[in-house]
């Protein structure tokens, strides 16, 4: 699974501390989302696609074998 | 969102100085106290006491120590490191059953390639307490699956 979360972190200018921050977990948890490292729950997945004021599919994209 | 059943709460953050204290002096304090308790005179036969008592008494700190930290959240808790200490335990486990049951056999390797009688270790209280685990860990399971499904069952429309 790919995502666009540094993008959207770019076009807002924050962070991995202040997204981290506002969502309430580590930036050491955003580093590893960014990274493919960790897969986050819905619950995560959702607040940060109101944060970012996209959907979750266009933060996170299903790749072929997902 | 409503939490399942049979949730054990981690011990705050703050626990894990004390976890480490109890690793590291649990077994000196413990040596004192048996002395103290020789010394003066509780303890009669501490021929018997020592033979019967001091190696499991080595277990007690470590263990204790070792439990209160694994059973307390880190500093900065999130979903990532509760997922993380998941997959230990998983793992954990696993290893356990896994070393448990070939410690017969590596225990008896160096006899067994020297064509010598080979003895059965005295691991019954080990695969007693494994087994306990693993019906715990079955049946605890399965009585949240059960009670799950009968939830969405009467939620159905």
């Amino acid at each position: 699974m790919k995502n666009n979360i540094k993008v959207e972190r770019a076009k807002k200018d924050i962070t991995q501390e202040q997204l981290a921050d506002m969502l309430g977990v580590t930036r050491q948890t955003i580093n590893a989302i960014e990274k493919n490292k960790y897969l986050p729950s819905t619950l995560l997945s959702l607040k940060m696609s109101a944060l970012f004021g996209v959907t979750v599919n266009e933060l996170f994209i299903l790749e072929e074998g997902d | 969102m409503k939490e399942g059943i049979l949730q054990i709460k981690l011990l705050p953050a703050k626990y894990k100085k004390l976890g480490l204290w109890i690793l590291i002096a649990g077994l000196p304090v413990i040596a004192n106290m048996i002395a103290v308790l020789v010394a003066t005179g509780i303890i009669t036969n501490s021929r018997s006491f020592f033979e019967e008592w001091s190696y499991p008494l080595v277990y007690y700190p470590i263990i204790i120590g070792l439990a209160i930290l694994n059973f307390s959240e880190e500093k900065q808790e999130d979903e990532m490191v509760q997922t993380l200490r998941y997959k230990s335990f998983v793992s954990g486990v696993w290893f356990l059953v896994i070393g448990l049951l070939l410690l017969p056999f590596y225990s008896n390797l160096y006899t067994l390639l020297m064509s010598q009688s080979v003895k059965m270790p005295d691991v019954g209280g080990m695969l007693g307490a494994l087994t306990l685990l693993l019906v715990y860990i079955y049946v605890s399971f399965k009585y949240n699956l059960h009670h799950t499904r009968r939830a969405l069952e009467t939620d159905e429309e």
